[in-house]
């Protein structure tokens, strides 16, 4: 019994991608969510933390006085504040003065650069507007971050800025950068592996399930219709499950028994049919003997001196005979075919012409008696082939039979050869009676005849052209009829001919 | 006198047989059963031995048999009743001359084939 792919495979393949689909579509949306939050309140956060320290620190004029070295100590504050209030260290954090140049920073290469060289137009709008202003952005986009490193380039970060106005002048820019991404990231990991823990445990829960309901069944089912298709009736399924599964194995049991009772008249009838060829058999060989003992013993009284009306009426009984011995060969021929016993010798290189004037000389007396206007004009070619001679000796008698018998008194009887590439076509044609369409395909079936034949004054069993056909195919031939009701028939028989 | 053996158990058969056999020149003796017809043949070797393969007690086979492992070289002529081509095989490859199926052949024809194989 093959199993290929099993259903449970591909059903689970089918809810793995499913699963692995909506896992990343949900985990997207809840990361997006939460990213959306988490920027929102770490800028909360931050920029409530930073304006007060701001206010705190900066918003006094002293600390703006000396050369920057009290903006430097309000820095450092700033930082150490931020620090016991949040608990992490500041990122980065610049204080410009009113040139919109960095006076202190907690990256101190960054110490002296003008918001010019940084490119930070930012700290000059917020120094003119003197409005506080917040950006978040990818750290790569950001020119004074960029100077900073070992730091992954697709962080957020979070830049504020806070004037220092005082009086309403403005003395300076505290700018403050925040990195976002840091938690973030713990957050995408661990949901990752979460999701996925939970696909597996479910797709392992599935897997369990689909084997348990669905692919078990029909595995046993399977064990039980495998035999079926052996023609054995014999195995039922047993399955209590009380769905279409259940269902259908329950269906399989009545139909495992309604084919048992057929299979045993099948059987039964099987039994018949070879009974009955059997039968034929016999009954066809025991009369073959006394039938050639009558034959023989009818050929020594014609050695004796018999009156002319004796001899006349002795001719009667050999032709009945003869006849007789004609249908019982082709029962026996029939009985064979269908035991398989019809045993073929194949000759080599067999001249068809020569067994064509054996079968065409001894249909003579026959052809005579009825006045046929015989023509067989290929008298002396040859055609070469492979053939049983005994038995497609039986195939043109056969057919010259037919052709001889169907025929009225002063008709027309013909044997035509038609030589072609790889292929000779011999063709028996009359003047006959004729076959209705209707006929045809029953023609060459065992024990029809048609109601013509029947009811025309000859004998016949019927079994000829069943024969015929079969010996013909086992010469790797065909035979084939034409036929004009009333008219008259042709006989085709196709052989293959041997090459030189 | 060319001397024939006939080894048939159809008596009507046989009789016609050695009716036309011997009013064409030949001497004929038939026997009914293979044993009969292999002490003739033991005691008169004939010319000729035509022989049924299907007999009462021993068949057709085992008469050609015995004639071999008697070292008797005789020409064998066939008359069987089925013709089917195991027999003829089998009669072949046992060094029969011919074979004949009874219901095939007239007499004529039978009588041909006997002087085709010995003469007159």
């Amino acid at each position: 019994m093959k199993m290929s792919r099993s259903i449970n495979i591909k059903v689970s393949i089918f809810l793995a991608a499913i699963f692995i689909i909506m896992g990343a579509v949900s985990t997207f949306v809840f990361l997006r969510n939460l990213n959306i939050k988490e920027i929102s309140r770490i800028q909360e956060d931050n920029y409530r933390i930073v304006k007060a320290l701001t206010n705190e620190l900066f918003i006094d004029k002293k600390v703006w006085n000396f050369n920057g070295a009290e903006v430097k100590k309000a820095q450092e504050k700033f930082t150490e504040l931020y620090k016991n209030i949040t608990g992490q260290n500041i990122f980065l954090l610049n204080i410009y003065n009113k040139n919109s140049i960095i006076v202190a920073s907690n990256f101190f290469e960054l110490e002296g650069y003008s918001a010019d060289n940084l490119g930070d137009d930012e700290i000059k709008n917020v120094l003119i507007t003197g409005k506080q202003n917040m950006i978040y952005e990818n750290l790569e986009e950001n020119h004074i971050a960029l100077y900073l490193k070992n730091i992954d380039p697709k962080s957020k970060i979070l830049e504020i800025f806070i004037p220092v106005i005082i009086e309403n002048e403005a003395f300076g820019v505290v700018e403050a950068y925040f990195i976002t991404e840091i938690k973030l990231r713990q957050y995408v990991i661990s949901m990752s592996v979460v999701t996925g823990i939970s696909i597996l445990v479910a797709l392992i829960f599935m897997y369990i399930f689909f084997y348990r309901y669905i692919v078990m069944p029909i595995n046993i089912i399977r064990r039980a219709t495998y035999p079926v298709s052996k023609g054995e009736f014999s195995r039922f399924i047993q399955i209590n499950q009380k769905d279409e599964i259940g269902y259908l194995a329950d269906d399989f049991n009545r139909m495992i028994k309604g084919l048992n009772s057929l299979s045993g008249e099948i059987t039964r009838l099987k039994e018949v049919g070879k009974m009955k060829s059997e039968f034929i058999s016999i009954v066809a060989h025991q009369l073959r003997t006394p039938l050639s003992g009558i034959k023989w013993v009818i050929e020594t009284i014609f050695e004796k001196k018999l009156s002319h009306n004796v001899s006349q009426w002795l001719l009667k009984i050999q032709d009945l005979n003869e006849r007789m011995i004609e249908i019982i060969t082709d029962f026996l021929n029939a009985a064979r075919i269908e035991e398989g016993k019809f045993r073929y010798n194949f000759e080599n290189r067999v001249d068809l012409i020569e067994i064509l004037n054996k079968i065409v000389d001894s249909h003579l007396i026959s052809i005579n008696k009825k006045n046929i206007n015989f023509s067989f004009p290929l008298k002396n070619s040859s055609v070469i082939i492979k053939a049983d001679v005994g038995k497609l000796k039986i195939v043109f008698d056969n057919l010259l039979d037919n052709a001889i018998d169907y025929t009225p008194n002063n008709g027309s009887v013909g044997i035509k050869l038609q030589k072609q590439k790889d292929f000779v076509i011999i063709e028996v044609n009359d003047t006959g009676i004729g076959i209705k369409k209707e006929d045809m395909p029953k023609l060459f079936t065992r024990f029809f005849r048609s109601k013509e034949a029947k009811s025309s004054k000859t004998a016949g069993s019927g079994i000829g052209l069943f024969v015929a056909k079969d010996i013909v195919k086992n010469h790797n031939g065909d035979i084939l009829v034409e036929s004009e009701f009333g008219k008259g028939s042709k006989f085709f028989v196709k052989l293959p001919i041997m090459g030189k | 006198m060319k001397k024939i053996v006939i080894i048939e158990d159809e008596l009507i058969l046989a009789e016609a047989l050695k009716e036309r056999l011997s009013n064409t020149g030949y001497k004929v003796f038939v026997a009914y059963n293979g044993e009969d017809g292999l002490d003739y043949i033991r005691e008169n070797i004939p010319d000729l031995l035509i022989l049924d393969i299907l007999l009462p007690g021993i068949n057709g086979y085992d008469v050609m048999r015995k004639l071999k492992e008697s070292d008797i070289k005789i020409p064998i002529l066939v008359v069987s009743n089925s013709g089917q081509p195991v027999e003829i095989e089998k009669s072949q490859e046992m060094g029969v001359r011919d074979f004949i199926v009874k219901v095939d052949f007239s007499l004529d024809d039978v009588e041909k084939k006997v002087r085709s194989i010995i003469g007159d």
